[in-house]
């Protein structure tokens, strides 16, 4: 087992070092089993897949949702504050999630890609992921006339 | 990082810990062939190839020594202007990795291709065309299973590998130009070609055609698709976008073990991707053009989460716009089952005027959809949970009709059943004669059966797809309010308190009873519906104010009751509450939706149309609509639309499916 330090020291592909109380950690069912497995010396855990920059959020969303206190208005405050990113960040957050297989973290990021899709033209959402269409105009009205109610 | 276990596994703190798990998981050999080229020459000092044969080195999943059934694929790419050196993959799917069952092989003594006694025999061979491949500006692949009696798992490879290049440089293909070690002696053997570099998802492709040709009991047959097969696109797809699959992770996670640390510094995701841009910025340029202005921010979103989202959206609406956006997203639509899909229902109004065009309305995000069906105009219809609807027009013709394919399909002549001795019209069997008729499952199943109840409720017939008549069934002795399939028995329940319950040929098998007291006074009137919820039966008596002796005649329901049935034991007991699944009742198949998968759609609740008006006394004030919330007991009224025209077009509940 590990030893006895109440921090553990999580360590990024990029070398940054992020220390959380145990308790929190080993709420992760993956941590949980590196502290089990792993009979090392150090408290130190390397996390070679995600970096310091997605690291910084995830951890940032773990102390808030283990916060002592915090009210469920509060939570979800925190969750819409927190959820204002790029594509690209919110992807390496939920391969994050995946990798530390953190269900909760993966479901918030799943369910705002969802909600930055739901109810939208798809110009909106071609505007909003920045994807150029790649449908000639023939083949795009065929797509819209198979279903022309939806595009109404 | 245990380096058989790879991404599927989980990271370890020290070199001992891993050893020590690998050791325990009999797992201290590498899957070779199936990393990048650099990850594979870095590893390929610690290849012992001299143990590979020895028996204990044998593949994992390997059960038999003498005889094993691997699959091999190989996959190459024509060269191009810009780039003369095509790329070439190889990789080898193990048993372990079949999803399928498989196919009985047997081998026959000659090769089909050198014609030979040679040790292996290739049952099975999949060509994609090259000219065919073109418009994908991508190359030729080539996949094949192979029955092999080599000992090991090595030796089938070498040979069907070997067989692969041969077919390759058959075709045709420049020879390739680096390969690492193990590659090189195989190349060697085909005389010393040049070898170019291996581009990682043509691995992936090559795994997928020998999947598709393991799966595929074709005998000793050639398959040559004339274009891609669907299974192929998406991957096709991640390749022209330059996409890395995750595994572009695994490679980094080799530092983890201490060992390797050393000599493995470059992060292979950095190196992935850069390889991809530096490739497709001279491949493909000019012919991609939509993709290489893709930031690369969406770019890396990768086919697995963007199927995630797919899977995701409720509304047959976001659904189809999803797929319209650009291809990358039509083809993860296909791949996550366009046709099956089912969406959160849809409330299907009545006909107004003499108008083709059909309004569809979502109550759960409040719009409305208008589609043009001339198929319905003035015909009765009733609803379903498969996206059919039932339709019954006033020349007696039944069919079964998809609103948003419009496929449709003819019912036999319900008003040829030998149990019905008509005397009505045409109109008045479309309008009042036929009470309902139930569609218990999408017509492509095999479960499907379709029940209609007729005769003032006192008689009822099913058929199946493909029946040329209707069954009539027996021993009906009440007033049939609704009838069900359920594991492979049919249910009916009727106004005199009982559940009736025949066989799949039509022969009772039993009655139970259904006690609960329908002692009203005569201001409500009950009706009684048959609905499967999470795989059990349930019996949702419906209560209404009947008012129809008095000045303004109508129907009002004011609450329902439930109740569970435990069929094994001839029990009904009534329950509360419907958990987290609500329940949708009236013109159509009663059915019902879970609220943990369809968030949008409130738990507890009935959702429930008018299926008196009209056929009973005509409509004055709007139709009895609405949702019932079992919680409150309250009745919120639904979407009060002018009342048709036409008595026999009646609001219904439809799930929508697009074929």
């Amino acid at each position: 087992m590990m030893s006895l330090g109440k921090l553990i020291t999580l360590k990024t592909n990029d070398n940054e070092e992020f220390k959380l109380d145990k308790t929190v950690a080993v709420k992760l069912e993956i941590i949980k089993n590196i502290v089990q497995d792993v009979d090392c010396t150090s408290n130190v855990i390397p996390l070679p897949n995600i970096d310091g920059k997605t690291m910084t959020k995830v951890v940032k969303y773990w102390k808030k949702h283990s916060e002592e206190g915090v009210t469920e208005v509060q939570l979800k405050n925190f969750d819409q504050d927190f959820l204002k990113m790029s594509h690209s960040e919110l992807h390496d957050v939920h391969l994050a999630a995946k990798y530390l297989d953190d269900n909760q973290l993966k479901e918030v990021i799943i369910q705002e890609f969802l909600d930055r899709i739901k109810g939208k033209p798809i110009e909106e959402i071609r505007e909003v992921f920045g994807i150029v269409n790649d449908y000639t105009p023939e083949e795009e009205e065929e797509v819209r006339r198979e279903n022309a109610w939806a595009f109404e | 990082m245990c380096l058989s276990c790879n991404d599927g596994g989980h990271p370890f703190g020290s070199l001992e810990a891993v050893q020590k798990y690998m050791k325990a998981k009999i797992r201290c050999k590498l899957h070779y062939g199936d990393g990048v080229d650099d990850e594979e020459e870095e590893l390929e000092e610690f290849y012992d190839y001299s143990s590979r044969c020895a028996k204990n080195i044998m593949h994992p999943t390997s059960t038999n020594s003498h005889e094993q059934l691997l699959f091999m694929a190989v996959a190459f790419a024509p060269p191009t202007k810009s780039n003369p050196f095509p790329l070439a993959m190889s990789s080898w799917l193990s048993p372990s990795s079949q999803p399928f069952a498989f196919p009985q092989i047997v081998p026959s003594p000659k090769c089909k291709f050198c014609n030979t006694d040679c040790d292996e025999t290739i049952n099975h061979l999949f060509l994609l065309c090259p000219t065919e491949f073109q418009k994908y500006k991508r190359g030729m692949g080539i996949g094949f299973s192979c029955y092999s009696k080599h000992t090991t798992a090595i030796t089938t490879e070498i040979h069907a590998l070997l067989r692969g290049l041969q077919l390759a440089l058959q075709h045709g293909f420049i020879p390739l130009q680096k390969i690492s070690m193990l590659r090189g002696y195989l190349i060697r053997l085909l005389g010393d070609p040049p070898l170019h570099h291996v581009y990682r998802e043509r691995n992936i492709l090559a795994n997928r055609l020998a999947c598709m040709a393991s799966a595929t009991n074709l005998g000793s047959e050639n398959t040559t698709f004339r274009n891609p097969p669907s299974q192929l696109l998406d991957i096709l797809l991640d390749d022209q976008v330059g996409r890395m699959h995750t595994r572009q992770i695994a490679s980094t996670s080799v530092q983890a073990t201490g060992e390797w640390r050393s000599n493995h510094n470059r992060p292979g995701d950095v190196n992935g991707i850069k390889f991809c841009n530096k490739f497709f910025g001279r491949d493909f340029s000019a012919s991609n053009r939509c993709f290489s202005e893709v930031t690369s921010d969406w770019c890396k979103l990768p086919v697995e989460l963007l199927g995630l989202i797919a899977s995701r959206l409720h509304f047959a609406e976001d659904w189809v716009r999803f797929g319209a956006v650009c291809k990358a997203w039509r083809i993860c639509v296909i791949q996550n089952g366009n046709s099956s899909r089912s969406f959160l229902p849809w409330l299907m109004l009545p006909q107004r005027k003499d108008e083709s065009l059909r309004r569809f309305y979502s109550p759960f995000n409040c719009k409305s959809y208008d589609i043009c069906l001339p198929d319905v105009l003035d015909k009765r219809c009733w609803g379903s949970s498969h996206g059919w609807l039932v339709t019954l027009g006033a020349n007696f013709e039944m069919h079964l009709l998809n609103p948003l394919s419009r496929g449709q399909i003819s019912l036999p002549p319900l008003h040829k059943c030998p149990n019905l001795n008509l005397v009505c019209t045409g109109k008045s069997f479309r309008d009042s004669f036929v009470y309902k008729v139930i569609l218990s499952a999408s017509p492509s199943s095999s479960d499907c059966v379709i029940f209609a109840i007729y005769s003032d409720n006192w008689k009822m017939a099913f058929t199946k797809p493909g029946d040329v008549a209707w069954t009539p069934l027996s021993c009906i002795h009440g007033h049939v309010d609704d009838a069900m399939c359920h594991d492979g028995k049919f249910y009916a329940i009727d106004t005199f308190g009982e559940i009736l319950m025949w066989d799949l040929a039509g022969s009772l098998l039993k009655r139970i009873a259904f006690p609960p007291s329908r002692d009203l006074d005569n201001l409500v009137y009950a009706t009684t519906y048959l609905v499967e919820v999470n795989g059990q039966i349930y019996a949702i008596m419906r209560l209404l104010f009947d008012t129809r002796i008095t000045d303004t005649p109508c129907l009002t329901t004011w609450c329902f009751k439930i109740y569970n049935l435990d069929i094994c034991n001839d029990k009904c007991e009534e329950v509360k509450s419907l958990g987290d699944w609500s329940i949708f009742v009236g013109n159509n198949h009663s059915f019902s939706i879970p609220s943990s998968t369809y968030p949008e759609c409130e738990s507890n609740c009935i959702y429930f149309t008018d299926d008196f008006s009209g056929v009973h006394y005509s409509v004055v004030h709007g139709y009895d609509m609405g949702i019932y919330r079992v919680q409150n007991l309250s009745v919120q009224p639904l979407l009060q639309e002018d009342v048709s025209d036409s008595a026999f077009s009646l609001p219904l509940w439809i799930i929508p499916i697009l074929s």
